[in-house]
């Protein structure tokens, strides 16, 4: 199991809904078609849905009140 | 709500003599507050100031801060290196942690055990690592890039997450431990956080409170939050501190024998005033509770 690697494909899901809405839809082939190897993709496919919806949903008002306030 | 105010009051009036005479009680920060908390300075011992927020401020910004920290200790707190991570620390944000440090010259300075960030990939928030040896390695390394380049060692708040974090071989109390125990870090213990996690998923967080190493710790948040879908807590710090987090803060204060620094957050929906000064009252009961029924290390 690379940490980094789960690591880094964790960034790409709470930074890109794109992805995660096809995480979402379909866990184990997304993250596979990612980069990540299949035990790698079973480990992260046990993310809860729900609570990754609303973890998305707050990660995704944050970044556009920072660049509100930045800008 | 003023009868619950005077109620406060009068267990902080007895809760003065009980408290170590070092416990502090403080606020963090914020603009929307700054009129209230000028005018209430003597019910305030400390601040928590954003360090983020001064990143690129202009000189007479930061002299404001600089100025304020010579009226009252103050403390910056961290939001963006990504401290808990396989990645290193985001060497510019480091940068200028360290410039604000040497600028302000506040008392302490903390962070997160989060990361956020993955190469130039933001996530925008806190986020819960993996919890495995390769973190642990990763935040130790961070640890000390930081104390090189800014001279004091940072304190480590421990987070809210509604995600388990995946690929993870420790729970929270033995990844915390296992980072603290090899690095000259203090734990910025986040009583909300951990009453949030134990809620979430379904520990007990007394429990987990007695596992971590309580002896590094002299700095606490209080905070509340709100229940979202699937009655999960969001710690959103809009809200008042629940029943349950000063029962925690009493407990720490009965296993610590250290002076504390306590700190309320709040990050919008801004009440009176004096509801937040009622909460720091509630607060400083709580530690004289907690002194009281002191337990033997």
């Amino acid at each position: 199991m690379r940490t980094s690697v789960i690591e880094a494909y964790l960034a790409r899901l709470y930074s890109e809904p794109a992805e995660a809405q096809r995480f979402l839809a379909d866990p184990e082939r997304t993250a596979i078609r990612a980069g990540l190897t299949p035990p790698e993709a079973r480990e992260v496919a046990r993310l809860d849905p729900a609570a990754l919806r609303i973890s998305c949903r707050v990660f995704e008002r944050k970044r556009a009140w920072k660049a509100r306030g930045s800008s | 709500m003023a009868a619950e105010a005077a109620v406060a009051a009068e267990a902080a009036a007895e809760a003065v003599v009980e408290t170590n005479t070092s416990d502090r009680f403080g606020i963090s920060w914020r603009p929307e507050l700054a009129a209230g908390i000028f005018e209430n300075m003597p019910r305030i011992d400390v601040l928590e100031v954003i360090a983020d927020d001064y990143f690129h401020a202009s000189a007479d910004r930061v002299r404001s801060l600089r100025t304020l920290a010579r009226q009252i200790p103050v403390m910056l707190h961290g939001v963006g290196l990504g401290m808990a991570s396989t990645a290193p620390v985001h060497p510019r944000k480091l940068a200028h942690m360290a410039r604000l440090i040497d600028k302000v010259t506040p008392e302490s300075w903390s962070e997160h055990l989060a990361f956020v960030r993955w190469g130039r990939r933001e996530i925008g928030h806190l986020a819960a690592p993996p919890r495995n040896e390769d973190t642990v390695e990763g935040t130790l390394e961070n640890i000390h890039r930081a104390v090189r380049l800014t001279g004091l060692p940072p304190h480590l708040e421990n987070i809210a997450t509604l995600l388990r974090p995946p690929a993870s071989s420790l729970d929270e109390p033995e990844w915390i431990s296992s980072i603290l125990r090899r690095s000259p870090a203090g734990l910025l213990l986040d009583l909300h956080n951990l009453y949030a996690n134990g809620r979430n998923f379904g520990y007990d967080p007394a429990l987990a409170l007695s596992r971590l190493p309580l002896d590094r710790v002299t700095h606490v948040h209080l905070a509340g939050g709100r229940l979202v879908d699937d009655g999960l807590l969001l710690d959103d710090h809009k809200h008042p501190v629940p029943d349950p987090v000063y029962e925690l803060l009493a407990m720490v204060a009965a296993r610590s024998a250290k002076p504390l620094t306590v700190i309320l957050e709040r990050d919008g929906e801004y009440p009176e005033m004096s509801a937040l000064l009622a909460e720091l009252d509630r607060a400083r009961a709580a530690v004289a509770k907690g002194r009281r029924e002191c337990v033997p290390a």
